[in-house]
Order: C-alpha cells, then sequence, then structure tokens
C-alpha cells in the first residue's frame, strides 16, 4: 500500500483545489510546494515598504465568485471575505467620457446610449443564466447541458473581439469591450477573444470583481 | 513544514483554501522543489499543478515519445511586466469614476487597445501599451498605512523580453491622472523573467499557463477531450495548462481531480 494515494505537486488555486477534491472523497494526499509559501498566483506580500501589502499576481477576482467549485466551498468559515469597490473596472478615454463596468447591468447599459441595447444582447443571457453556462464553459468540452444556451454563447464567444466592436457605435463602448477582450493577453483579431470578455462583464454583473480584504494571501 | 501562513488573520483565498484541506485531514510540505517522482513520498498517483516545459523536465514520468512531442508543441502566450507602488495618494484619475473603480484599464480607444496588443503579441517595444491597474487599497484599507495606498499594474509584453517597463507604464499612467507619479514613495517590479523565477509555471511571464486561443482554449495542454490524463495513466495535470485555463477559479484542479477519481477508484462526483 502507497503512503499517499495521491500527491499533489505545486500550491497555486488548482494544485489546492485538485487536492481538496480528493481529501473530500476520503483519500489520503499530500500536497508538495517549492516555494515557502503555498499560494501560486495567491500570494500578497510587503514588496516595496514595511506595511504596504502587494498581491504579488492576482488581485482582483472575477472568476472566484463565479466558480462553481469554489463556490462549493464553506471558504467564509474559514476567514475568507470579499469587499467591492463602487465599480468592478473604469475604463477613462482621453478625449471623451469613458466607460464603467458596474455590479448594476441597467446603470451600464445606460451609460452606452445607442449601445445599449446591444450590450444587453451579448451579455444578458450570461448573467441570467451563468450556472448553467459555467457547467458547459468551466472545464473539459463535452456534451453540453443545455446545448440551445451554449449555442446562443458560442457562436458570439468565439467571433474575434474586434467583429464586435466594429458592431457598437460609440466609443465609449468599444473601448470598454477592448479593454475586457484584452484580458485574453493576444490580439483582438483572434478568433474567441470575445469569449473572456464576455465572461468577464456578465460574472461582474452576476457576482461582482471581488477584492479578498488583506490581499490575495493575508500572509505576514 | 505547515503552519508557515497561518501566522495572519485568516482572511485571504490561499490561505482558506489550505485551512479547509487541512481541516479534512490534508498534509501540506513547502520548499520542496520537485525534480524527481522517485524523490517524493510513496504514492500512487501523481497530480501536477505545473506547465508543460516544468512537467517535460520532471524524472520518472512514465511518457511516451509521442505524448512529450505534444506538450512540447504547446505554445506560450505574451509575457507581462509588472510594477507595484507604495503610494502617498490615491491615483488622481482626472475621469473621477475612475476613482472609484477597482479596476482601471488604461489605454485609450479599442483602436489604440488592439494596436498595443497586435505589436507587443508580434514582439515590439509598445510605448502606449494597455494597462491593468489595480487599487485596493481604496477598497480594503488593511493594504497600506493610514492615508496611504498602493498601486499594482501590468502590461502585456513580448515573451521573455528583458527590456524594462516601468517607464513606460508610468508615462501611460500618468496621461490619465496626471501627478500620479508624484505620488510615487517606492516601486517594485517584475519583468518576464522574474516572474518566471519566482514561479516556474510562468514560462516568459506567460501567466495564464500557454496562450489561450482557439486552438489551446479547450484543448490544453494536448489535443484530448479530458487533457488532464497524460501517457502515464498515475499522472494527472490540473494546472491553468488545462481547460479552462488562467484565472483565480480553481476548475482545472477539480476537473483534474473528478477524473482521476472516476479512473481509478470508481468515485463519480459533481459540483451542486
Ligand atoms: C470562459 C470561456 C467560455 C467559453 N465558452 C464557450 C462556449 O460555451 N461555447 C463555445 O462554443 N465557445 C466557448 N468559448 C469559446 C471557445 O473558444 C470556442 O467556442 C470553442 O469552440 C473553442 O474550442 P476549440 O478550440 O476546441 O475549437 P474547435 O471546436 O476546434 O473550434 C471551432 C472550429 O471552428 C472554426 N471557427 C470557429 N468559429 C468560426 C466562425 N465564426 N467562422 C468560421 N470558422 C469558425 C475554428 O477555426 C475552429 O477550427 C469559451 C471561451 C472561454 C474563455
Ligand atoms: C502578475 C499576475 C497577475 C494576475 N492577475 C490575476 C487576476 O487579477 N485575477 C485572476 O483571476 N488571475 C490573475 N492571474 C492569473 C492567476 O494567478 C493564475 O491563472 C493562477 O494562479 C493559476 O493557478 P495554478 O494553480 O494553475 O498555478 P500557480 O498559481 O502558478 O501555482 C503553481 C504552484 O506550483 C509551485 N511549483 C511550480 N513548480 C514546482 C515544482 N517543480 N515543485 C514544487 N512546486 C512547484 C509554484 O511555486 C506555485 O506555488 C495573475 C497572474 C500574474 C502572474
Amino acid at each position: 500500500m502507497a503512503k499517499y494515494d495521491a500527491v499533489i505537486v505545486g500550491s497555486g488555486p488548482n494544485g489546492l483545489a485538485a487536492a481538496i477534491t480528493l481529501q473530500q472523497q476520503g483519500l489520503s494526499t499530500l500536497l508538495v510546494e517549492g516555494s515557502d509559501t503555498i499560494g501560486g498566483g495567491l500570494r500578497t506580500k510587503e514588496l516595496t515598504l514595511s506595511g504596504y501589502k502587494h498581491d504579488v499576481c492576482s488581485a482582483i477576482h472575477p472568476m472566484a465568485m463565479a466558480s462553481p467549485f469554489m463556490r462549493s466551498l464553506p471558504l467564509e468559515e474559514y476567514g475568507l471575505s470579499f469587499t467591492f469597490a463602487r465599480y468592478e473596472a473604469a475604463h477613462p478615454l482621453l478625449r471623451e467620457t469613458g466607460a464603467v463596468l458596474s455590479r448594476n447591468l441597467e446603470e451600464t447599459i445606460q451609460q452606452l446610449g445607442d449601445d445599449g441595447k446591444l450590450y444587453r444582447s451579448l451579455i444578458q443571457d450570461v448573467v441570467d443564466r451563468w450556472e448553467i453556462l459555467a457547467e458547459d464553459t468551466m472545464g473539459p468540452l463535452r456534451f453540453p447541458k443545455d446545448p440551445i444556451l451554449l449555442a446562443s454563447f458560442g457562436w458570439k464567444a468565439v467571433l474575434p473581439a474586434s467583429w464586435v466592436a466594429s458592431r457598437f457605435k460609440t466609443e465609449r463602448a468599444k473601448a470598454l469591450w477592448a479593454g475586457m477582450a484584452a484580458h485574453g493577453i493576444q490580439p483582438l483579431s483572434n478568433w474567441t477573444t470575445s469569449a473572456i470578455g464576455m465572461v468577464l462583464m456578465a460574472v461582474g454583473h452576476r457576482f461582482g470583481w471581488a477584492i479578498p480584504v488583506g490581499g490575495s494571501q493575508e500572509h505576514s | 513544514m505547515v503552519g508557515l501562513f497561518l501566522s495572519g488573520d485568516l482572511r485571504s483565498i490561499a490561505d482558506a483554501l489550505a485551512t479547509y484541506y487541512l481541516k479534512l485531514g490534508g498534509e501540506i510540505q513547502t520548499e520542496v522543489w520537485v525534480k524527481d517522482r522517485a524523490a517524493l513520498p510513496d504514492h500512487r498517483l501523481l497530480i501536477l499543478d505545473l506547465t508543460p516545459k516544468q512537467i517535460l523536465s520532471i524524472k520518472g514520468l512514465n511518457f511516451t515519445s509521442s505524448y512529450e512531442r505534444q506538450l512540447r508543441k504547446y505554445r506560450q502566450g505574451m509575457g507581462v511586466f509588472k510594477v507595484d507602488w507604495a503610494l502617498s495618494e490615491p491615483t488622481p484619475f482626472t475621469d473621477l469614476r475612475a476613482r472609484q473603480a477597482a479596476t482601471v484599464h488604461i489605454g485609450n480607444t479599442f483602436a489604440d487597445v488592439a494596436r498595443a496588443e497586435r505589436e507587443a503579441h508580434a514582439g515590439k517595444v509598445v510605448d502606449r501599451p494597455f494597462v491593468l491597474f489595480a487599487q485596493q487599497s481604496l477598497f480594503d484599507r488593511s493594504r497600506a498605512p493610514e492615508r496611504k495606498h498602493t498601486g499594482w499594474a501590468y502590461c502585456h509584453v513580448p515573451n521573455g523580453t528583458e527590456y524594462d517597463y516601468t517607464d513606460i507604464i508610468e508615462n501611460q499612467i500618468e496621461r490619465f491622472a496626471p501627478g500620479f507619479k508624484d505620488t510615487i514613495l517606492a516601486r517594485h517590479t517584475y519583468g518576464p523573467k522574474a516572474l518566471e523565477a519566482y514561479n516556474p509555471n510562468y514560462i516568459g511571464g506567460d501567466i495564464n499557463g500557454g496562450i489561450m486561443d482557439i486552438g489551446q482554449l479547450y484543448t490544453r495542454p494536448t489535443r484530448s477531450l479530458t487533457p488532464y490524463r497524460t501517457a502515464d495513466s498515475s499522472v494527472y495535470i490540473c494546472s491553468s495548462a488545462t481547460p479552462p485555463g488562467g484565472g483565480v477559479h480553481g476548475m482545472c484542479g477539480f476537473h483534474a481531480a473528478r477524473t482521476a477519481l472516476k479512473d481509478h477508484f470508481g468515485i463519480i462526483i459533481n459540483l451542486p
């Protein structure tokens, strides 16, 4: 008999998630981390001056709140608390009024004027039916739970962000969209760059972009 | 070996996850960089929160040469250049709503952002990059001394570049927040190489665990419907180099574990 049913190497959010999932089923597991602290992309350190706590990697957590896995855990009981800003994100412009992403969908739509309708058509379904969509998108490809919903999301998500941008009329909406899609870390003319934009905006309306109190890791 | 992270106020995501894991009976060992499977305690399954380049360098994995070839073909995306600041004041954005947002997307119009991303992807040094800026201390007072603040930002840069983007990033912020540079008390930078040294998963500063384009969005790191499995039936990958990719959501880890439970223990689990 092996000492451990499983050894997990690396204690980033995914290593922790795998370790927790196996341990929850009664397996015996060991999580091994190279660094002197756990957390991977979830560490907070005094990188500049004493008393200033900087998130070394991740800082803002749109996907943590939107993750079916994270939501299944009793993390508040283990001290996690989130805070939120007045606006999830702002996209200032130099020559005219910029745009914001607010948790409030209607407020976000209102500021976009003529483009509000298109914005709603991109986002509303994803906001309303995130739980089902998350099951079909936040994992491996498989037969979808709701093929029609997935198809109606997917045909837009697969498009280059630049195509969708060309359908917006106002610079404000185009810019807001660009900033969201650019989280995909690739040219906005690439296929599927709309997916990340749609998801980030929709989970912003649904759950907010969470800021963990104390940093991604409260470690002194 | 444990306990290292237990000193602070238990509040963060990492600490909450780890504390929960320990409560379930899990064990944690830090300060061990794994290079050879044989050096690990006796175990049945190995689950790797690592990206492909590192996985290829670990000894003792029973991979076929065709599987290794697939891992070698895995593509990285752009890197990031990151700067953290200690600030004497909140960042003086001209747009007042930007002063009330946790994240500020700094890059002006669609055309400017699109050009910046295209050129950085093509390997150029971009003068006016798309800067992702966060100002957590405005909303969480525990981040900085009284009346002081923190700033966090990065921009996308060519993978592995050694160019210093500090001035470029600060100048870009200054355009939207005149006076920003005068509020800087101290700064710390991480270029792509430093990020990779900090966490060897970030190859060339790529923080998404490999580019998430159409060829690698769901078929990562290999072309399989269950890419958590490897050619060694006792080894699984659970990092952001598997679906659904980068970001703090734990879904890669959940699905890797779910697959291993089904393959080796006949346990089928689903999320509520
Ligand atoms: C969080 C997240 C969630 C996502 N959710 C979904 C989702 O629910 N459904 C979904 O479909 N996508 C979703 N995407 C986008 C995803 O990129 C594509 O939908 C998916 O098809 C990619 O899978 P694949 O790379 O295996 O591509 P494949 O299945 O191989 O991609 C489809 C093929 O069709 C081609 N193609 C795609 N679109 C077009 C087009 N408009 N015109 C011509 N050719 C085209 C591509 O070049 C490609 O060869 C999501 C992305 C993210 C980041
Ligand atoms: C600058 C930056 C900003 C980011 N901002 C955000 C953000 O705001 N929001 C967001 O959602 N995401 C953000 N991310 C992305 C997010 O941090 C990652 O997608 C996420 O951490 C990936 O999790 P993971 O578990 O796959 O791997 P990681 O978090 O990379 O964890 C891997 C762990 O394995 C350890 N390790 C590596 N090799 C070995 C070895 N050989 N032996 C032992 N241990 C090893 C590492 O030390 C690390 O602890 C950011 C990343 C960076 C770098």
